[in-house]
């Protein structure tokens, strides 16, 4: 959500000041449910290699965005085509029978294929948000698409970052990084994803999270308890799984508000762990399947440094068992990506300040084979708990951009049912330009889902990543995922008798 | 051999390349690792080995042997976390 931010944003972007200025959109015409088309999520590939995959595979005749003028594929053309290669973000779009359409799911089975996904195409409504700004959500989306497309197609220079004025800053409401990442107009909240922390623990007496759904493990040999003696954990939990309406009366700091947490104590009330108590935590949470694990820790890798294959083995295999790992990218400037962010399967996070700008300490891509920046989030004056009896605090770091970046990947697993390597591509192709270099932000500024309905209900074959071997994936049963509750009938009435 | 003569002990990480673990922790078992936890989830092992055996052990088909290295966070009233 890009462009023109500056000026625009003022006048019409999410306004809470004033009336909108446009005509409403009258509800009743807008489409709902599935368009009947699909969607298919591509691993990056060569652009022949895909198209002929889907042609010999289901007879699909694939067309590619690059060949319509300035790559601005129109409803028409998608209707008129048997599908649509969206080239720039790994989609496609695709007008199959239902054979057609049962032979592309099939290949996702198939580790080699380069489908990694196909769901149907929906209509998308932000229900929650057409009486509360939701035009000028659905005006500001647009211009980004368009932006989008104007500069990935033109081969125009990413904007300069005068085109970026937003500034944020915390309101009665909300924390900055919770508006400048969407959460503040998400319906999304996380319920039925384990997010775990693995950190100095959590203070389990905080008054904000009384009720709350938590599982925890300690890994410090000696400290039974995950109990929060640092604040570090706390903080970061707070972020990232933080209460709706916290009960302290501030502003809402938490992202994935009903999702279950997994705390993970891996280092000590001086914050400090080995490596063995960390990879025990990532076991642990993978055995127990979380959806996400966040980890704002870390050591500094020199210039020309690799990852460690223990962390990497680690990651591929909770990527193959539908895991995300995201990890705080460091703190050392103009230094490479720490371990263990450097590792290809670990997405690296970097913090940003208030003005969408990269904040100075957070390390930079350098190294290659994993050692690049995948993402950005809030990361300077982050307000969010933290042990009793502060109760709530500011922080500032890459350690606190990562928490956002798990919550918000918590969002996107409930609103689209993706886990993994699929949630990992989800969260990277949704983030907002910001206007900086790939090595300092990565794929750019982690943003929430509007919160989609899954339709048809959840769960959606989610399929096991092809990774090098190094060790065979491990397959668990499909996450248990309750229905979505459908609002009660409305009561019957008996209509009078004459 | 006494605890006197013993090399310097170090904690490793050990990473199996061709996914059989407790095969490679049988082969790094005759360079007198001592095995602390099996992670199967993971495919990682932690343990305790002879510095001076470290480089045998690293010649080891399929297996990799890396340091166990601490993690440290700044103080909490630091400025960065």
């Amino acid at each position: 959500m890009a462009a023109r931010r500056g000026s625009k944003r003022a006048a019409t972007s999410r306004s809470r000041n004033g009336p909108p200025v446009d005509e409403p959109v009258p509800i009743d015409s807008l489409p709902l449910g599935p368009t009947g088309r699909s969607l298919v999520v591509l691993r990056p590939g060569p652009q022949s290699e895909r198209v002929d995959t889907l042609k010999n595979l289901a007879g699909i005749r694939v067309a590619a965005s690059s060949d319509f003028e300035n790559a601005a594929v129109t409803e028409a053309d998608i209707a008129g085509a048997d599908g649509i290669l969206l080239e720039h973000i790994d989609v496609m779009i695709v007008n199959g029978d239902p054979g057609q359409i049962a032979a592309i799911r099939s290949s996702v089975a198939d580790l080699e294929s380069p489908i990694l996904s196909i769901e149907p195409e929906e209509y998308v409504i932000p229900f929650d948000f057409l009486t509360q700004g939701g035009r000028e959500y659905l005006r500001g989306y647009g211009d980004a698409v368009q932006s989008l497309m104007e500069r990935l197609m033109t081969g125009a220079p990413p904007m300069d970052q005068a085109d970026v004025e937003a500034v944020f800053s915390d309101t009665a409401a909300f924390t900055w990084g919770l508006q400048a990442t969407k959460v503040d107009g998400s319906a999304c909240t996380g319920a039925g994803i384990r997010v775990c922390v693995l950190d100095t623990g959590f203070d389990l007496l905080h008054p904000d999270f009384v009720g709350r759904s938590v599982v925890t493990q300690s890994f410090v040999p000696g400290v039974p308890t995950v109990q929060d003696g640092h604040g570090h954990g706390t903080h970061c939990i707070g972020t990232s799984c933080g209460p709706k309406t916290p009960a302290g009366g501030v502003r809402r700091y938490g992202i994935a508000h009903m999702a279950t947490i997994m705390v993970g104590k891996v280092l000590s009330d001086a914050g400090s762990g080995q490596d063995g108590w960390i990879l025990a935590g990532i076991n642990w949470a993978v055995q127990n399947k979380a959806a996400i694990i966040s980890m704002s820790l870390g050591s500094p890798v020199a210039v020309g440094g690799t990852f460690k294959a223990a962390y990497e083995s680690a990651a591929q295999a909770a990527l193959n068992a539908n895991c995300l790992i995201v990890a705080a990218a460091g703190n050392s400037a103009n230094q490479p990506v720490g371990s263990p962010a450097n590792c290809p399967s670990i997405m690296a996070v970097a913090a940003v300040d208030s003005s969408l700008q990269h904040a100075p300490f957070s390390s930079i891509g350098i190294n290659p084979s994993g050692g690049e920046v995948n993402i950005a989030a809030p990361g300077v004056n982050v307000f969010s708990s933290v042990k009793m009896p502060s109760r709530y605090t500011m922080m500032s770091g890459t350690s606190m951009a990562t928490p956002h970046v798990a919550g918000i990947a918590a969002l996107q697993a409930q609103s689209s049912g993706l886990r993994g390597q699929a949630l990992w591509n989800r969260l990277t192709s949704t983030t907002q330009n910001i206007g900086q270099t790939p090595q300092l932000i990565g794929s750019g500024l982690a943003q929430a889902p509007l919160c989609r309905l899954i339709h048809p209900p959840f769960p959606w074959p989610v399929q096991p990543i092809k990774h090098p071997p190094i060790h065979p994936p491990i397959h668990f049963p499909p996450l248990p995922i309750p229905p979505i509750p459908t609002p009660p009938p409305p009561p019957f009435r008996r209509s009078p008798q004459r | 051999m006494t605890k006197k003569k013993a090399d310097e002990k170090v904690r490793v990480l050990i990473t199996s390349s061709d996914g059989n673990l407790s095969a490679a922790i049988t082969a790094l078992e005759k360079h007198g690792l001592k095995v602390h936890s099996v992670m199967d989830a993971i495919g990682v092992a932690t343990g305790e080995a002879d510095e001076s055996k470290l480089d045998a052990m690293r010649k080891t088909p399929g297996v990799t042997v890396e340091r166990e290295d601490t993690v440290q966070l700044p103080p909490p009233d630091s400025a960065i976390q």
